[in-house]
């Protein structure tokens, strides 16, 4: 298989983001448009990755874009077999996206238990600096395998390199 | 050789892909390709994770159907984009077949792309929703937590909606608010004539009028209220939107600067009153002494002894006369600044008035007789500050005497009624006219009708003091030409005492 690939996916309700930050972070674009994933998509995107004792690696992410959640229908597991990490990702202009946070975590890690985590507060630019601190005190103590609770926008790409980039990391330099 | 010797059983809608242990590709159905986003990597001998992703990540699952620890799995609904920009949707099966795998793709986009038109119109209806119940919360906390109140009422004036600050500014809960008239709230009848009399079109409104309304509890609170015409949501009909803020505290701070302009206003007048009392008063007595030294420092060695007695009496009489006026004026001043005292002890009250009535007599001459009658059984005992009771009387009495010009007696009566000693003090002299009379208590105040009758008018004020600070009443009745009589009521009870100071002294 020559380089290095691996498995991230996209999990969260529907209508958060999930589609339209893989859209920034592979394409550099946005739409203002919803257009609900049905199924599953996967974009693929290479990174290099460095790392001061490992040097750097070339590493193929397959982001697997996966219909969000809704009331009547649950994520499939069968999609997150085999993924080494997701992305959370929850709408912080609607707070019952961010109390199923847990939900999403749980359910992943049941499958995977040493998968990692990011969660992704996304539309970040939609929010008052204040709101989001009350926001954040919603989310659950995290579990050692969240690496982090990141604040994004896929509309300004606030945070969308980032919080790819140190999923992406940590799965290779932790992984299995 | 072909691994799929008995592919019979496959159905011709489902393409297929024959894969070693190591996922490299064995055999591939005819129209695989289109299934694949990346058909260059779709070739025999190649690994199927290159054309197939999805399989990326899976690879102990693979294994576990291989030794048969699993029968299958499967992946449903996976999106592919088409070389002409149009979504393919399959889904992915894995089998075991022989000793090698089958992945079996099947094209399911004609369901899938009317699952997505279902599942879009539930989204967006669904984000559409939450959007508007947080709009909804957002106004609804808005209106809650704004501090004037607000009604919503119908065209016929039927309250709909009412916040929390209307509850609590009217006192009512808001079950109780809710389907009545808000002409229970706002009396004013013209008000809400004109409120009701607003169109969408006109598109001004009625802006902080302030209006008497009536809380639940009957009181009576102005409040500042605007009020416009809203189009509701069908269409033609209107609502009334009032907002008001409760302007009572407003009010009375107005009416209490209004005062304290008042007061400063009569103090002004007080100050203005009292440089012309003073300038006439010590003047006329110092022009008079003035003149006497002069004559006598030029003319006393002509003059005979009574003479010069005549000129030493009238400098000696002025100057008297200052020194009561002086002290008056302290009388009053400590009055006014509340550092005249109320120190009462038990003391005789007919006594007290028959003493005092004799020692004027000695003072006036033969033309006034004071005549002081007492009721019978009159106790013997009250708590009463003499000295103010003193400066009651002699003022009374004075007053009395000097407005009697022709002469005559003036009745002196001391009664108890209850648990009060009553005092009048009647003259059958000039009267005071009735516009006179409801300022007669205050300082540097004179009636109209005293001509050359001298005086400082701070007796009165004097009067009304120290009977203020035994808690009593003064009340005056007089006639013009007839004459008048002041009545003095004076609490007998010790609590005059104990309640110390009248508060606005
Ligand atoms: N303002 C703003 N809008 C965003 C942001 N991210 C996504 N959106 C908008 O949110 C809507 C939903 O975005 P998607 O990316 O389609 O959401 P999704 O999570 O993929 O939704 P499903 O596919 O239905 O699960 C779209 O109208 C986007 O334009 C963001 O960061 N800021
Ligand atoms: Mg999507």
């Amino acid at each position: 298989m020559g380089i290095l690939s691996k498995k991230l996916c996209m999990v969260g309700d529907f209508g958060v983001g999930k589609t339209s930050l893989i859209r920034r972070f592979v394409e550099r674009q946005f739409s203002d448009r919803y257009l609900s994933t049905v199924g599953v998509k996967i974009s693929r995107k290479t990174m290099t990755i460095a790392d001061s004792e490992r040097g750097t690696q070339d590493l193929k992410l397959l982001i697997w874009d996966i219909e969000g959640q809704t009331k009547f229908k649950a994520i499939a597991p069968s999609y997150l077999q085999g993924a080494s990490g997701i992305l959370a990702v929850a709408d912080l202009t609607r707070q019952e996206t961010v109390e199923h946070l847990a939900d999403h975590i749980r359910n992943f890690l049941a499958i995977n238990q040493h998968g990692f985590i990011a969660v992704a507060l996304n539309k970040a630019d939609l929010i008052d600096r204040e709101e989001l601190a009350q926001i954040r005190n919603l989310l659950e103590q995290p579990s050692e395998q969240v690496i982090g609770v990141y604040q994004t926008s896929a509309k300004t790409g606030e945070s969308v390199d980032t919080i790819f980039e140190h999923l992406t990391k940590r799965i290779w330099t932790k992984g299995n | 050789m072909s691994v799929l010797l008995n592919k019979l059983f496959i159905p011709s809608s489902v393409e297929y892909l024959a894969i070693d242990a190591q996922l490299f590709i064995l055999e591939l159905s005819a129209k695989v390709h289109q299934f694949t986003d990346c058909p260059q990597e779709l070739k025999l001998g190649q690994d199927a994770r290159l054309a197939f992703p999805e399989l990326v990540g899976i690879e102990t699952i693979l294994q576990e159907i291989l030794c048969g620890q699993r029968s299958d799995f499967e992946l449903q609904g996976i999106a592919r984009s088409t070389s002409d920009g149009r979504t393919l949707y399959l889904n992915l099966t894995c089998e075991k077949i022989g000793d090698n795998l089958i992945l079996l793709a099947e094209d399911v986009t004609e369901m899938m792309v009317l699952r997505q038109s279902l599942m879009q119109r539930a989204n967006e209806a669904e984000l559409l929703l939450s959007a508007l119940t947080a709009s909804e919360d957002y106004n609804k906390k808005i209106i809650s937590s704004m501090g004037d109140a607000l009604f919503v009422t119908t065209v016929s004036g039927s309250i709909k909606t009412a916040n929390q600050a209307a509850q609590k500014l009217f006192h009512y809960t808001e079950s109780e608010l809710i389907g009545t008239s808000i002409s229970k709230i706002i009396t004013d009848r013209d008000f809400l004539y004109r409120a009701s009399q607003q169109n969408l079109l006109s598109g001004d409104f009625l802006k902080n009028v302030e209006v008497l309304c009536r809380t639940q509890d009957s009181q009576e609170i102005i409040v500042e209220f605007s009020c416009s015409a809203i189009q509701t949501t069908t269409k033609g009909l209107l609502a009334f939107v009032y907002i008001g803020r409760d302007i009572t505290e407003r009010k009375r701070a107005e009416a209490e600067t209004n005062r304290a302009l008042a007061q400063q206003k009569e103090l002004n007048e007080l100050k203005s009153r009292f440089v012309s009392m003073t300038s006439h008063e010590f003047r006329t007595p110092l022009t008079s002494i003035l003149m006497s030294v002069d004559l006598l420092e030029n003319f006393a060695d002509q003059w005979s002894e009574t003479k010069k007695q005549t000129h030493l009496q009238r400098i000696r009489q002025c100057s008297l006369n200052m020194k009561d006026l002086l002290e008056d004026v302290l009388t009053i001043g400590r009055a006014e600044s509340g550092k005249l005292d109320f120190k009462p002890s038990l003391l005789d009250p007919a006594e007290f008035c028959c003493n005092l009535a004799e020692e004027m007599q000695l003072t006036i001459g033969q033309q006034h007789t004071i005549q002081f009658i007492c009721q019978a059984d009159l106790i013997r005992q009250a708590w009463l500050d003499e000295k103010l009771l003193r400066h009651i009387f002699t003022n009374l009495l004075s007053n009395a005497i000097k407005y009697s010009p022709q002469g005559g007696t003036v009745d002196f009566t001391l009664t108890r009624t209850g648990d009060h000693l009553q005092f009048i003090v009647r003259d059958h002299g000039i009267g005071i006219p009735p516009d006179d009379c409801q300022h007669i208590f205050d300082s540097f105040h004179r009636a109209r009708n005293v001509r050359d009758i001298a005086g400082t008018g701070l007796g009165l004020a004097i009067v009304k003091k120290a009977v203020d600070l035994h808690r009593g009443k003064i009340e005056c009745s007089s006639t013009v030409g007839l004459g008048t009589s002041f009545q003095v009521c004076l609490p007998l009870t010790k609590a005059a005492e104990s309640s110390g100071l009248p508060d606005h002294l």
